[in-house]
């Protein structure tokens, strides 16, 4: 091995031990409704292990307007509500058909997850319609689930530590098309937000520069 | 002792319902289709639709028909009547307020009302109207060209310009500024004071806001009240016994109007259905835990009743003209 070489080594030995993380902050604005929740997560990273997964019922309501996993994960659906409910997904376009059956009050079940990675699915009860949630099976550790309030027209959000080497971003959000863009650190952008090719909001990034957090 | 009273408390508490409270509706809330308003050239072309008795096999029926405006958009009769002369299996369900609605039919079949839309219209027990055939009538009609030009730019006939046309007419039926709405806004004197007891005892001892709560007055749920008449219900649509013999819960507001009641309409009046619940509901098999003997008395369940007749509002929807062929 020549000099030229250990020096490479040494270089990058080095850049990966100060591999340096940067912070995101996030704007959406909607012109009406807000879609109720919207997840961001990195597609490069493969660095999420989800052992436990759970998804209560509560209130006639499912605890959690998404819950991340990753393909393969046992979720256990939960039931904490003083009614019986059911959990169902019936998604024809991505090929995800499941019925848990009744979960009584206090009960509760197990589900695997055997969808491709990048999928989000619609979860339903079918004794109260009202009820929604999603599944998405993601890999990316780094990912953020957005929760909206009712009426809610603009907020602001944080994702913290995301190492500097990650800069493509996927964007869902339920019935809008899905965006993946690029954001390096030090890097400030804008993103329409569309549904059914209409723009129904924005959403404005802000990458910091690297920050040494050792 | 504590241990026990905790338990208690525990057990009691256990076994409450989340119930939304009982408010008015907020037309912010309502999910248009794609987030879009329609607009009101849209909403005539549904109601002329709605009204139109042409479109029906026999050009003797319409929506209207049996979701009469003038008998609460229901048809007042327990079973109505389809095109052909047949009887209708269900009691026609009012048409109030589904704009905040999830859920279609009494076995809520349909998750939109534009999916809704088509099935009256080709069921054969009602308007026996194919979808092919429908549209053909349609474009038989010159003066629909011109409405339809006015909604959507141009003279095209299909299906979904048809059902989104009803579906928005459907969701301009509203019923929000009933004496309960006013009352709730703050004016007290707008309930008199056995509709404020019948209130008290909605959400409390009559156990009513379980399944009829929120701004509509319903859970979008599905409940079986025990009524033995052989119907599935929700069951059949989604193939699960434990959901035999439920029934979508009806919003209430207008709901002196809408008699008779129940799917079968076997309850002819508001004290007949209340002395129903009062009993605990049906004997009929797979009934809701909910269902249980109220032990109301009489004056509680006139001031229920009272309480009920303040969630009226007289809406004056007449007749479109229609176009000429």
């Amino acid at each position: 091995m020549n000099l030229s070489n250990i020096i490479i080594i040494f270089l990058c030995i080095v850049s990966v031990g100060f591999t340096q993380n940067t912070n995101i902050t996030g704007t959406f604005t909607f012109k009406k409704r807000n879609p109720g929740v919207a997840l961001l997560y990195f597609d490069q990273d493969k660095g999420l292990k989800v052992s436990n997964a759970n998804l209560d019922q509560m209130n006639k309501a499912f605890v959690k307007p998404l819950l991340v996993v990753n393909p393969g994960s046992e979720v256990k659906f939960k039931n904490s509500d003083a009614v019986d409910h059911n959990i169902y997904a019936s998604d024809k376009k991505q090929k995800v058909n499941f019925d848990v059956g009744l979960i009584t009050t206090g009960g509760d079940t197990n589900y695997k997850v055997e969808w491709d990675k990048g999928k989000v699915v619609k979860l339903r009860c079918k004794i109260h319609p009202k009820m929604k949630s999603y599944i998405a099976s993601i890999e990316s550790e780094f990912h953020k689930v957005v929760p909206f309030e009712k009426r809610e027209k603009e907020l602001t959000f944080e994702m913290s530590s995301v190492p500097e080497n990650l800069d493509s971003l996927v964007i869902w959000m339920p019935k809008y098309k899905e965006l993946h863009v690029n954001l390096k650190p030090g890097e400030s952008k804008t993103f329409e937000l569309t549904r059914k090719g209409k723009v129904k909001g924005f959403l404005s990034l802000k990458r910091s520069v690297a920050i040494d957090e050792k | 002792m504590l241990k026990f009273l905790s338990l208690i408390l525990f057990l009691s508490i256990g076994s409450i319902v989340y119930s939304e409270p009982l408010s008015t509706p907020d037309v912010e809330d309502i999910e248009y289709p794609d987030d879009e308003e329609p607009s009101s050239e849209l909403i005539t072309l549904g109601k002329t639709l709605f009204f139109d008795h042409r479109l029906s096999k026999n050009k003797n029926q319409s929506c209207a028909t049996c979701h009469n405006p003038n008998l609460g958009f229901g048809e007042g009769v327990a079973h109505g009547f389809g095109t052909m002369g047949g009887k209708l299996e269900r009691n026609t369900p009012h048409i109030y307020n589904l704009a905040w609605a999830t859920t279609f039919f009494w076995d809520g079949r349909s998750s939109t009302l534009e999916e809704q839309a088509v099935g009256p219209i080709e069921a054969n027990g009602e308007m026996a109207m194919p979808m092919p055939k429908f549209l053909e009538r349609l474009r038989n009609i010159k003066g629909y060209k011109s409405l339809i030009k006015k909604a959507f730019g141009d003279e095209k006939i299909d299906k979904e310009r048809v059902t989104s046309a009803i579906a928005a007419f459907e969701r301009t039926i509203i019923v929000d500024n009933t004496p309960f709405d006013r009352y709730m806004a703050g004016d007290l004197s707008a309930m008199t004071p056995k509709a404020i007891e019948g209130m008290n005892l909605f959400k409390g001892k009559a156990l009513c806001i379980q399944c009829h709560d929120g701004a509509n007055f319903t859970d979008d749920s599905f409940h079986n009240l025990g009524i033995d008449d052989k119907d599935l219900g929700r069951g059949k649509i989604v193939k699960d016994k434990t959901l035999n013999g439920a029934f979508k819960t009806p919003g209430l507001r207008n709901v002196l109007m809408t008699a008779p009641y129940m799917h079968n309409g076997q309850e002819g009046t508001l004290e007949d259905v209340i002395k129903f619940y009062n009993k605990g509901g049906g004997s009929g098999p797979n009934k809701d835990k909910l269902m249980v003997p109220l032990n109301l008395t009489d004056q509680e369940i006139f001031s229920l009743v009272a309480f009920l007749g303040s969630l009226n509002q007289k809406l004056e929807i007449f007749p479109p003209k229609l176009p000429k062929e």
